[in-house]
Parts: C-alpha cells; sequence; structure tokens
C-alpha cells in the first residue's frame, strides 16, 4: 500500500518528525497508485452525512465502512508509523471527512485533543487562498497542513492543538477529502 | 435629549417605545436594528476618522478581519467625542430604556472593525466578564455577505441561523448578551464591511 521508498527511508523519516516543533511529518506520493485509485473509487461512492453544531465545527462525514476498517487495523500501516512515533500503536480511530466551502472547526476547551498522534491522508489537490489547512499550534508556533491529493501527514498531539481552517467562498464547488486517524 | 446626545443622534430614530417593542419581542433572542441612528454629519465625519484609523489583521480559528487598538485610545478628535458619547450617562440611559436592562455609564472593548472579502466570524455567544448589550454601529455595508446571523439554541448549543441583519450604513445593532445570543458574521464575499462593535455593561 505505502510507496516503497517511503518504507525504505523509515529512519529518515523518524529524524524529520522528532526534529520539528510540533513534531510532524508531510509525505507526499504515499499510497502506490493502484491503491490510491482504488480508495477513492470507493470514497466516491460513500454517502456522506452533515455534522454541524454552530459553535463547534461544520463538514460532511463519508461512510466508507471498508475504508474505516482498512486503515484501523492494517498492520503495516501502523508497523509504519509506529516506527516514526518510536512507539507501539493500541488502537487507531478512523474518521473521513469532506469539507466544503463554509466548513470549519474550532478550537473547544470542552473538546481535549484526542489520542497521542494523528495522521492526515489527503485525496484533493488544493489552493491554500481556499482556506480548509488544518491548523497545528504549538507554542508560539501555528503550522498550516495544506491538502494535496496522495498527501500524508503524522503529528504529534502532546501539547498540540489543532483546528480545520474556515474555508472560504473562493474554494467554490472544490471539496477536500481527507481520512483522519486518531492515534492512541 | 442632553445637548451632547442630541447633537450625534437623529431623535427621529431613537423613538424608546418602538425600538424597547421591537427589542423584547424580536426573535431568536432580543435584538433591533435602528436606522439612521446618527445625525447625518456626525456620521460622515466618524466614518472618515475610523477609516484613517490603523487596521491590523487578526486571525485565528473562529474569526479573520482587521481590526483597530481600542477606540478609548484613539488620537482623532472625532473618535474621542464619539466614545464619549456611546459611554455618557445619557446615551447609556436611552439604551437601559430600549432594552429594559440595567446598565451602568460607560462602553468597553470598543474596536473597529474592516471585514474584506474572505473575512468572516464563527457562531458564539459574547458572554464574557460584565457584557450585558452588544452593539454594532455599521460604518460601510459590504455589498454581497457580511450579514449577522442569529441562531436558535437546542440542547446548550446553537442550532441553525434564523435571521441575518445585513449590515446598513448609519445604523446601529444592539442585543442582549446572553447563554442564547448565539451569533456569526457570514462571510464577505465582496466590498469591505466596516463597523464598531463593543458592549455595555
Amino acid at each position: 500500500m505505502i510507496h516503497p521508498q517511503y518504507q525504505a527511508q523509515v529512519s529518515d523519516m523518524q529524524k524529520v518528525f522528532s526534529m520539528q516543533a510540533p513534531k510532524y511529518v508531510v509525505l507526499d506520493e504515499f499510497l502506490q497508485k493502484d491503491e490510491l485509485k482504488r480508495i477513492e473509487a470507493l470514497l466516491k461512492k460513500a454517502k456522506r452525512k452533515e455534522q454541524y453544531i454552530p459553535d463547534q465545527y461544520r463538514y460532511h462525514q463519508v461512510f466508507a465502512k471498508d475504508i474505516i476498517k482498512f486503515f484501523e487495523t492494517d498492520s503495516a500501516l501502523r508497523s509504519f508509523m509506529g516506527m516514526i512515533l518510536g512507539k507501539v500503536i493500541k488502537e487507531i480511530k478512523i474518521n473521513i471527512l469532506e469539507l466544503s466551502a463554509q466548513d470549519y472547526s474550532v478550537l473547544h476547551d470542552k473538546n481535549k485533543e484526542a489520542g497521542s498522534a494523528e495522521f492526515l491522508l489527503f485525496f484533493s489537490e488544493w489552493d491554500a487562498a481556499y482556506g480548509g489547512a488544518r491548523m497545528l499550534i504549538k507554542d508560539d508556533e501555528k503550522i498550516p497542513v495544506v491538502s494535496k491529493r496522495n498527501r500524508f501527514v503524522l503529528f504529534e498531539k502532546k501539547g498540540v492543538q489543532s483546528y480545520w481552517q474556515y474555508m472560504n467562498h473562493k474554494a467554490g464547488k472544490n471539496k477536500i477529502v481527507v481520512i483522519q486517524g486518531i492515534i492512541k | 435629549m442632553k445637548n451632547h446626545v442630541a447633537s450625534w443622534i437623529n431623535p427621529k430614530a431613537v423613538e424608546i417605545k418602538k425600538v424597547k417593542h421591537s427589542f423584547s419581542k424580536a426573535k431568536p433572542f432580543p435584538h433591533v436594528l435602528i436606522k439612521n441612528v446618527l445625525q447625518a454629519e456626525k456620521f460622515i465625519a466618524l466614518k472618515n476618522a475610523v477609516s484613517k484609523e490603523k487596521f491590523m489583521e487578526k486571525e485565528c480559528d473562529l474569526f479573520h478581519f482587521l481590526q483597530t487598538d481600542e477606540l478609548k485610545f484613539s488620537k482623532n478628535k472625532v473618535i474621542q467625542e464619539w466614545y464619549e458619547l456611546f459611554g455618557s450617562k445619557e446615551f447609556v440611559s436611552l439604551i437601559a430604556q430600549c432594552t429594559n436592562i440595567k446598565l451602568a455609564p460607560g462602553v468597553m472593548d470598543t474596536f473597529a472593525a474592516v471585514y474584506a472579502p474572505t473575512h468572516f466570524l464563527l457562531c458564539h455567544d459574547d458572554r464574557l466578564q460584565k457584557r450585558k448589550v452588544a452593539f454594532i454601529l455599521y460604518l460601510e455595508p459590504s455589498t454581497q455577505g457580511g450579514a449577522l446571523e442569529l441562531f436558535t439554541k437546542k440542547n446548550g448549543h446553537p442550532a441553525r441561523p434564523v435571521k441575518k441583519v445585513m449590515p446598513l450604513e448609519n445604523s446601529l445593532m444592539i442585543f442582549e448578551v446572553s447563554g442564547s445570543s448565539f451569533h456569526a458574521v457570514e462571510e464577505v464575499r465582496k466590498g469591505n464591511r466596516m463597523s464598531i462593535g463593543g458592549w455595555f455593561h
């Protein structure tokens, strides 16, 4: 599933990850092409449901059971991320989101960041001017993670707050589809 | 009206009985938009003065817009005069009568803001410190977007926007700050929306 170049260079990924503050790594062209196309086809067919609590978030949840099960249980992915994080991953909880113009999530006092790390796998080419970045905040650092087709991002959550930046009208009908994995 | 208030406020706009009725009956929570609130020449002078203030970009999860420093620190004489007016015993008393809410003289946290295209303010209830009544004085309306959206409440959270108040030049929006006063400023699509906002306490 994962592009062989990354599997071969996992120790380099680990170095890059641990040098950042917050600790994170961005890997483009992450999935092998056939696997990417297979997942995209399943995502396209899947049902969507609006999730909207105005003072917390607005997005569509994508219900793709097979994909959720796959990313929650795949041992190769779990092992790959475990090596970068330097820990044994006990559990992964998957949520698939579709973000459109006017969607967002906010930092919320009651919503403590779940999990010790998180990964994102994007399926949409994107222009940062549309908004919709995943913002990572640690101390004074604020890092926008912008969507790109087949981009994988892994970040630690200790001391990190994150939110989906408001997506503005310039996005038009463009949407971001992203698999979000909460790692425990 | 006392002299200072009379020189600024359009007496035809603030008919206490009418404003009070509109405020108390408004849904989803008490609010009212008072049109042509300032005397025309005072409004133009204030708008010009505010547009010359220094605006800084503010962006976080909840909002993105341009904002001045607190207006009480402005060195502009027109803005100083306006600030004194809005915090004066006479004007605050007028707002207290319109809202039927006991208010102390003075205003707090008054800033001018410009919402340019793509700028927004997400849903929140404004509850902080001693805020009792929020106000927005519209100086320049956006041409597309930029409405104030008012939300219903369900299970302690805002549910849906049920009313949109379009920004209108020289109009004053006031609403009661409470656990139900969920509101937002929808994204501006065209034009710049300039206003002064603050709270009575």
